[in-house]
């Protein structure tokens, strides 16, 4: 029996070991086919668009991709089709989880949807490897603000959608019932939290089961302490430079910012609950205060729809107009495989307009638009953060992190860690340092 | 003796208990389709008041479930066709010829059952782009094959050699009937029972892959059910309504599949496990 | 294909009684399986040794054992590795201790019997993503969530299940659930076909239930704990569906497994050749699982005879 199975081992390694040597000498028919292949595409990509150009009247299909479902781009959609009549858009959702696996392999394949939303971290990563076209006339319609995150080498490789923002939507009602001030400081912040815990009401619905929530909230604290003082203002560039770490200069912000944690307003408990069954905890009136931002109004306000909601900035321990964690919108970039890339471009131009941008902003009303000249009215309910929106105080630190911006979903779950008590805060900090020396190096 | 039936009686009565604890999620996600969220976390494993398929009726829609259903089907059909045709003839011909080869080609096969084929999706990605496959439901097909096929020849060649005698094959030839023929027109109908072990297996396994539909199906026409689930678990997760009769019509087609095969399912699976 | 070729030609004179026909049934299979397994599988261990990222994908240099030597100086692959060896361990574990008695007790002639086996091996045809997105809302801390949901209105506190000591045992308890029955299924056909007599023979003898099973029944159930045990470590090695619909590897790094590490790290970020070592680290380590076991059941059934 003994002998049986090692002969078969043994002879298994044998036979892949013979392939190995017929292998590679299938690579290379592999890698010249496939470039006489791309050879024949590129040669029949031009082909087509002159067909697709001489019989005019007919639609050109492009496909589109977005980590955000399609009622957030409804109105987009419905605009486009009209300014656009003869292209027709296939939209398509990916979940944000493996957005950037699925659209990543496609690219990198020389395939992939015709048109990409962007985050600023796989923009300039695509960039970089020449998968996207430069888009710097229709670039510089738009501020430098929104820009700046999609540029790569002095070109623009993605157009900023309409901005995005976080921050703590409260329920009026159970402030108000309780004579529950709005807390101008963090210090009054937690105060406030304690205040509805000992009325048996949970401060904070917090799907802590993802690890987006505590690094926003832990992050715009930074950024209120640390990252918008005149010390702080260049920590990114140090830091995507490899300058500087997070252990060692983040250390003492977040140990003020843990009392989150240590007055129980963040609890282990909340690792076993989702984003969606915290949004409905707090849309049930369950608890006092959730964070997030446009993207969740509307399923807010159709789980109760009697529901008297605002939002408040995160504050740091000095009284500012606070902050918001937030940044340009999805990018849009046009992939430079593509084979319909003048349809895109319409697509774009048409995008590019104030109609364009409102249409947009339709979905994502609270938002604004970098585009030169559209300017929209924010809605009611984000009265509480009006005035950190009119101070410009809405800020993404990993957007400034280049290359290893993605290591922001390690810094969230190593948050996680942090809370379930596997390790200390030094620790948290230099294994997100580690992860973002590698992505630096690679 | 009666005291050995009673006996057996608790022991029943105790195994009903436990089946009916391990029915209990099952029982809980069809009647939390049925229910308003107030209704399912008030009464989480009570019978739903009233019987509202509208959220059947939308959740078919959303999941655009008639062509999602199509594509998985033809998927898993193409797949178990092809293993059982191309896996049986390789089986047949492992288990019948006697020489270096033949045995080196099945070790080959065998070394498949041990790669797990996740490990190698980039350059899995390129070959099938290279063969301009990519975002067709040949894409999947072809790698479910490459991925059941060495199950299926194990369990063909240990079949033929265990049950198929020679001599009939033997006295087949003496018939003047060529190979081939011989295959398809003796030895395949003698097949008959790991045939269906097989299909039984490679039909759970083809249905609930969701790495290869993931990887090489990109528009939403070519998708297949689970693709539709997490789509729209995605899309709609904090809507329980639209949720639960989701993950509901994503395993009924199985479902049902097993309520009317239970027995050859059961039966297939115990030969494949017993054998492979 | 043209050194495939090679070894066609000088086999040919030995292929047994097919003739040539040998090579017309065997092809169109191990063409397929060469082509989407097998060269694939080439291609990740040429990768290993490269600096293949996604920022570099066409200029490949060979590094020798870089990419190794990153594998064992990251953490989370460690931990993945261990969280997934656990994972295998488990599950195949509970699956042969629950699995075995209900097969034994289902093999007595109930009236309920079949019902009873359809009812345990049911979970089995499940989708284990859609599994995951099920038992997501069974275990979740809130008040959605069924177990709590009942532990609140019978006055109990919350049970987390996803901390991070708990998240990859209530990750494994959901695959206990579903693939217990179908272990079962397998054992069942391996006690039918122990003869009876074996038993009455013992119950003249006056042997009780409980020594009956240690001394008749378990020996002979060799080969399919065997089965279930193989397949059970090695697809348990694998898995990946149920976490990414359960907990994405979370909380923290709790419940990442080999996998999932390799969707990130080798995906994502874009570390094809890291990931691509930790793959080939991977098969070295289910390859080695297996052959353990193969010898550890091999010593059982030498010491039964």
């Amino acid at each position: 029996m003994k002998k049986k199975v090692v002969s078969i081992l043994l002879s298994a390694a044998l036979a892949t070991g013979i392939l190995a040597g017929c292998g590679s000498g299938n690579s290379e028919t592999e890698t010249t086919a496939s470039r006489e292949s791309s050879v024949k595409e590129s040669t029949s990509s031009e082909e087509t668009t002159e067909v697709s150009t001489a019989e005019s009247g007919e639609k050109v299909k492009i496909r589109m991709t977005y980590w955000n479902s399609e009622d957030t781009v409804e109105s987009l959609l419905n605009y486009l089709a009209a300014a656009v009549p003869d292209v027709e858009i296939e939209y398509q959702f990916i979940d944000n989880s493996n957005y950037n696996t699925v659209v990543d392999t496609q690219l990198s394949a020389g395939e992939g949807p015709d048109i990409i939303c962007e985050s600023p971290a796989s923009s300039l990563k695509h960039a970089k490897l020449g998968y996207l076209e430069s888009l710097d006339d229709l670039g510089s319609l738009y501020s430098d603000a929104g820009t700046s995150v999609y540029s790569y080498d002095g070109s623009v490789y993605a157009l900023p959608g309409i901005s995005w923002f976080e921050g703590i939507y409260y329920n009026k009602a159970l402030f108000e019932e309780n004579n529950i001030e709005l807390p101008k400081t963090f210090d009054e912040y937690i105060t406030v939290c304690k205040e509805f815990q000992e009325l048996g009401i949970a401060p904070l619905a917090a799907g802590l089961k993802s690890w987006e929530p505590m690094l926003k909230n832990s992050m715009a604290f930074v950024t209120a302490e640390y990252l918008s003082t005149p010390e702080g203002k260049d920590f990114g560039e140090k830091y995507r430079n490899g300058e500087t770490t997070l252990d060692g200069v983040w250390n003492s912000y977040l140990e003020k910012w843990s009392e989150m944690i240590t007055e129980g307003i963040y609890t282990t408990d909340m690792t076993g609950i989702d984003h969606d069954q915290a949004l409905d905890e707090f849309a049930t009136g369950q608890a006092a205060m959730f964070c997030s931002g446009p993207w969740d109004l509307e399923a807010i306000q159709s789980k109760n729809p009697d529901l008297e909601i605002d939002m408040m900035p995160f504050y740091g321990t000095q009284e500012s107009a606070g902050w918001l964690i937030g940044g340009p919108g999805c990018g849009f970039a046009v992939n430079s495989a593509s084979e319909n890339k003048e349809a895109a471009m319409k697509v774009l131009e048409a995008l590019s307009t104030v109609e364009g941008q409102e249409a947009f902003w339709q979905d994502n009303q609270g938002g604004s638009s970098y585009l030169e000249g559209a300017d929209f009215e924010l809605p009611t309910v984000y009265d509480g953060a009006a005035s950190a929106l009119e101070a410009g105080n809405v800020y993404c630190p990993w957007n400034e992190w280049g290359d290893a911006a993605s290591a922001h979903e390690t810094y969230g779950t190593e948050m996680q860690s942090y809370l379930l008590g596997t390790q200390d805060l030094s620790t948290t900090l230099s294994n997100v340092d580690a992860a973002v020396k590698e992505l630096l190096e690679k | 003796m009666k005291k050995k039936n009673i006996n057996l009686l608790i022991i029943e009565i105790i195994m009903i208990i436990v089946a009916v604890i391990w029915f209990i999620p099952i029982y809980y996600l069809i009647v939390t389709t049925l229910k308003t969220p107030q209704e399912a976390t008030a009464h989480p494993l009570g019978l739903p008041t009233s019987l509202a398929m509208e959220n059947y009726v939308t959740a078919w829609k959303d999941m655009q479930f008639p062509r999602a259903f199509g594509n998985t089907f033809f998927i898993t059909a193409m797949a178990v066709l092809l293993i059982v045709v191309l896996g049986s003839m390789a089986g047949y011909a492992v288990a019948r010829t006697k020489s270096g080869l033949s045995s080196a080609v099945f070790l080959l096969f065998l070394a498949g059952l041990t790669v797990p084929f996740q490990m190698n999706i980039i350059s899995l990605y390129r070959i099938v782009k290279g063969f301009g496959l990519m975002n067709t439901l040949f894409a999947v097909i072809l790698v479910d094959v490459a991925i059941n096929t060495p199950q299926a020849v194990f369990l063909f060649k240990e079949f033929v050699e265990s049950t198929i005698p020679r001599e009939l094959e033997e006295a087949a030839a003496i018939d003047g009937c060529g190979v081939v023929r011989k295959f398809f027109v003796i030895v395949l109908p003698l097949l008959k029972p790991v045939v269906s072990t097989v299909v039984i297996l490679v039909t759970l396994n083809v249905w609930n892959e969701f790495m290869t539909p993931l990887l090489f199906l990109q528009s939403r026409e070519k998708d297949v059910i689970l693709q539709e689930v997490t789509r729209n678990i995605g899309q709609f997760s904090t809507d329980w309504t639209a949720l639960f009769p989701m993950l509901m019509l994503g395993v009924a087609p199985l479902m049902i599949f097993y309520l009317f095969m239970q027995k050859y399912i059961i039966a297939g699976v115990a030969a494949g496990g017993v054998k492979g | 294909m043209r050194s495939a070729n090679a070894i066609v030609k000088k086999q040919k004179l030995r292929a047994g009684s097919l003739g040539k026909y040998f090579y017309i049934f065997i092809l169109p299979a191990l063409v397929i399986y060469l082509i989407f397994s097998i060269t694939p599988f080439l291609f990740t261990i040429y990768y290993s040794f490269t600096d293949y990222t996604d920022l570099n994908p066409i200029y490949l240099s060979f590094v020798g054992f870089k990419n190794y030597s990153k594998v064992f100086e990251t953490p989370v692959m460690l931990k993945a590795i261990s969280n997934s060896v656990i994972y295998a361990i488990l599950l195949t574990g509970f699956q042969v201790i629950l699995g075995l008695p209900i097969a034994v007790v289902l093999d007595n002639k109930f009236k309920t019997r079949n019902l009873l086996r359809a009812a345990f091996f049911f979970p089995a045809v499940f989708s284990a993503l859609i599994v995951g997105y099920l038992w997501n809302f069974i275990l979740s801390s809130s008040d959605s969530g069924l177990i709590n949901n009942l532990l609140h209105q019978l006055g109990f506190g919350t049970f987390n299940f996803f901390t991070a000591n708990r998240a990859l045992y209530s990750v494994i308890l959901t695959q206990v659930w579903q693939w217990t029955g179908w272990a079962m299924v397998i054992f069942l056909a391996n006690l039918q076909g122990i003869s009876k007599d074996l038993y009455e023979a013992a119950e003249i003898d006056g042997a009780r239930a409980g020594q009956r099973f240690f001394k008749i029944t378990l020996p002979l159930m060799c080969p399919s704990v065997k089965i279930v045990v193989v397949t059970g470590l090695i697809g348990g090695m694998k898995v990946f569906d149920i976490i990414y619909s359960m907990t994405s590897g979370g909380p923290g790094d709790a419940t990442q497994t080999v996998m999932t590490v390799m969707m990130k790290r080798g995906i994502s970020d874009g570390f094809y050749s890291t990931g691509a070592a930790f793959g080939v680290c991977f098969f070295v380590i289910v390859m080695t699982i297996s052959a353990v076991i193969t010898r550890l059941m091999g010593k059982w059934s030498d010491q039964i005879q």
